[in-house]
């Protein structure tokens, strides 16, 4: 077959281009140190790693907002023990009255501090974090609690979903926490009298009343508390999600730099042999002989 | 013979390889010419004129120069012209196609999936904290972001449609300016014929100007005895003998172009080649990516005013959407712009709750859902790109091997022009030698006489 120069150096062109090209994308990948640069290189792996990517965004997203939120059930979960030692406190009050040994003077102080109990649950109750109140339900704005205690807020509670199985409350409904069982400031303020006038006989149903309203008090802090367990759960398994994914994702669309090292100097070789091959072959004519 | 028959022989042997040695002067210096066929000077023997005069044996009276011709291969030329339309149809789709892949920069941080995705977190965000004036003024800027990023795409598709109708413009132009050319080199070839000479230079630039033709569209080239060639294209004339027609490009409604004979307005089918090429893009590919994008977009923009206008705002708003249509687009509805807190992430109007937020938030792991709208887009797009450019490459190989195997036949060795060069050089040499020994002869006999 005739060889003539104009087809050795089309072919010679075509080879340089096509050397120059891959080692060229080589580069732009330990460059970028991406491996996918365009979609269509792997339209597959591309669909893929936008899937991965949003799963991660997201994983991570729902992580720092886990983070973020679980400060509200906390927040309550430490006002409710504080609650329960109010409580606590106002039982000893009632026990140290049901004796009958107190004399007049000493019941109106019992009295008085009865009414700086019932004073401090409503401080409690009443309590907001970064502007939100924490036992309104979803009325987040309201305050819960008037001075007499009656409830103002909604019965919905304030929640987030976290995730399909987890639900955090971002706000309780302070009648079913303060008043479910028992009107805890209602018995407060009816022991507050009792006490001041030196009514003995109310004080052993009004002892129980609070011991079924503390128990009822305990009874959702313990709540609370799983349902922070169960958010702290959640962020460590998102935590363990995201590295996962990262881990995935990174295989689709990062470059491995060793072997795209190889390659590079793989191709840059190919590169030189085809330069070396072009410069030897093409001025071989009979023209430099006869020279 | 006569001494000076043989004097006549050595000055047609002396002439004939001065033009053989022109023909490889002419081959040498287009060596590098890739649209040259080398010429071949055709040596015959010169017969003794007839009828015999007294005397004469009939013996031959040297060399004559009966043709200078191409080497050439006609049906290779044909199908040089049949692949070059067909490389120039798949690199056209797959420059363009491989222009709007640029626009689509996936996966990348700060790509539409990502602003997508960024949008639903900033829902997430509200429906954690409804009641936070902060995440909801940063979802507005996410939800703005997510549309410039949207519209910038759809405007760099836009962009690629009007190139394609400019390019169509330039490639007609340049598609009459080649049926002209050609029907000049017509009259011009079949003058030379006419007048008996050889227009080897002007085939070869008749046969450059076809194969520019064809890589604009499919024709049939049938030559006449006259030496010019029929240029058809599907049944329609395009050029006959020294009359070109003339094409012109006619823009239908939503980007559709359509190719038409300027004289009878007839509509040209054009096959392969650039032109269709640009038809098909305009038609299909580049229309199908534009209405899929704003299908896709429409769809989520109508999905999220949909649980938007079922929520209530932070001071008991609603009925409220999300996004409002401006002309051709879309924007963030200015009322939100103007008040973040009637944005309706609730469902039930209290101000805690963020229902409305989270159903939001969700749309962004839904199957099927937004992104994985969004994703089929990019796939098909990226599909397209990839199935072209597969095409197109192997097309060039083919076409790669055809002008080697054109260039086997027509193209130029400089070794067996320096072979030739040797040997046409020895025959004048040879020539001249013969010369000098009639010459000594006729001289021997002046001397005696």
């Amino acid at each position: 077959m005739r060889v003539p120069p104009l087809a050795l150096a089309r072919q010679m062109v075509h080879a340089i281009a096509v050397n120059t090209d891959a080692l060229n994308r080589t580069t732009e990948r330990i460059g970028t140190g991406r491996r996918l640069l365009r979609p269509s290189e792997d339209p597959t792996s591309v669909a893929q790693a936008l899937r991965w990517q949003n799963a991660l965004a997201l994983s991570q997203g729902d992580g720092r907002r886990l983070e973020q939120t679980l400060a509200f059930p906390e927040a309550m979960d430490t006002l409710l023990l504080q609650g329960v030692e109010v409580l606590q406190r106002a039982r000893e009050l009632l026990l140290m009255a049901q004796n009958g040994t107190l004399s007049s003077e000493q019941q109106a102080t019992l009295a008085e501090e009865m009414e700086g109990l019932r004073q401090e649950l409503l401080r409690i109750a009443n309590t907001r974090l970064g502007g939100r109140s924490l036992f309104a339900g979803t009325q987040v704005f309201t305050q819960p609690f008037d001075e007499g205690g009656a409830y103002q807020g909604s019965d919905e509670v304030a929640q987030w979903e976290a995730s399909p199985f987890v639900a955090l409350p971002l706000a309780l409904s302070g009648r079913w926490v303060f008043q479910g069982e028992e009107d805890l400031f209602g018995v407060m303020e009816e022991a507050q009298q009792a006490l001041r006038i030196g009514d003995a006989s109310a004080l052993p149903s009004l002892l129980s009343r609070l011991d079924r309203g503390m128990a009822h008090l305990l009874k959702v802090e313990a709540r609370l508390g799983a349902q922070i367990r169960q958010g702290e759960r959640l962020r460590e398994g998102l935590t363990q999600e995201a590295t996962t994914l990262q881990g995935r994702l990174s295989v689709l669309v990062d470059a491995d730099l060793a072997e795209e090292a190889i390659a590079w100097r793989l191709k840059e070789v190919a590169l030189q042999a085809t330069l070396l091959a072009t410069v030897r072959l093409l001025p071989h004519t009979l023209v430099e002989v006869m020279a | 013979m006569s001494l000076m028959v043989a004097l006549r022989t050595a000055l047609q042997s002396l002439l004939s390889h001065q033009a053989a040695l022109m023909v490889t002067a002419h081959n040498t210096a287009n060596a590098q010419n890739p649209t040259y066929s080398r010429q071949v000077a055709r040596l015959q023997a010169a017969p003794f004129p007839w009828p015999l005069p007294e005397g004469g044996d009939g013996e031959g009276t040297g060399v004559r120069v009966a043709e200078i011709g191409r080497q050439h291969d006609a049906l290779l030329e044909a199908l040089l012209r049949t692949s070059g339309g067909q490389v120039a149809y798949w690199k056209t789709l797959r420059e363009s196609l491989e222009r709007v892949e640029e626009g689509v920069q996936e996966p990348s941080a700060g790509s539409l999936a990502d602003s997508l995705t960024a949008f639903f977190q900033a829902w997430r965000d509200v429906a954690s904290e409804p009641g936070n004036e902060g995440a909801r003024a940063t979802l507005l800027e996410q939800a703005q972001g997510l549309l410039e990023q949207a519209s910038a795409l759809r405007k760099h598709l836009l962009q690629e449609q009007r190139l394609v109708v400019l390019q169509a413009e330039q490639e007609v132009e340049e598609l009459n300016r080649l049926l002209a050319q050609v029907a000049q080199k017509n009259g011009e070839i079949a003058a030379a014929r006419a007048a008996e000479s050889w227009p080897n230079d002007g085939l070869d630039a008749r046969d450059a100007l076809l194969r520019g033709i064809a890589e604009r569209l499919s024709i049939q080239v049938h030559p006449q005895p006259n030496g010019t060639v029929l240029v058809m294209a599907a049944g329609q004339e395009l050029v006959a003998g020294t009359r070109p027609r003339t094409v012109r490009l006619l823009r239908e409604g939503e980007g559709a172009l359509q190719f038409v004979l300027e004289d009878t307005g007839e509509p040209l089918q054009v096959g392969e080649g650039r032109l269709g090429a640009l038809m098909d893009l305009a038609r299909e590919a580049l229309a199908e990516f534009a209405q899929g994008l704003e299908r896709w977009l429409e769809g989520l923009l109508r999905t999220v005013n949909a649980l938007h206008t079922r929520g209530y705002g932070l001071e008991g708003s609603t009925g409220l959407p999300f996004f409002v249509q401006e002309g051709q687009g879309w924007r963030v509805n200015p009322e939100l712009w103007a008040q973040p807190e009637r944005i309706a992430a609730s469902e039930t109007g209290a101000p805690g709750d963020g229902h409305i937020a989270a159903a939001i938030g969700r749309l962004a792991e839904e199957e099927p859902g937004p992104l994985q709208g969004y994703t089929a887009w990019v796939g098909r797009v990226a599909g397209r790109v990839r199935a072209t450019r597969t095409t197109s490459e192997a097309l060039e190989e083919v076409h790669r091997s055809l002008s080697n195997r054109r260039d086997a036949v027509s193209g130029v060795s400089l070794d067996e022009e320096m072979v030739d060069l040797m040997r046409f050089q020895q025959a004048y040499n040879a020539a001249a030698r013969v010369l000098q020994a009639v010459d000594q002869l006729l001289s021997t006999l002046l001397q005696r006489l």
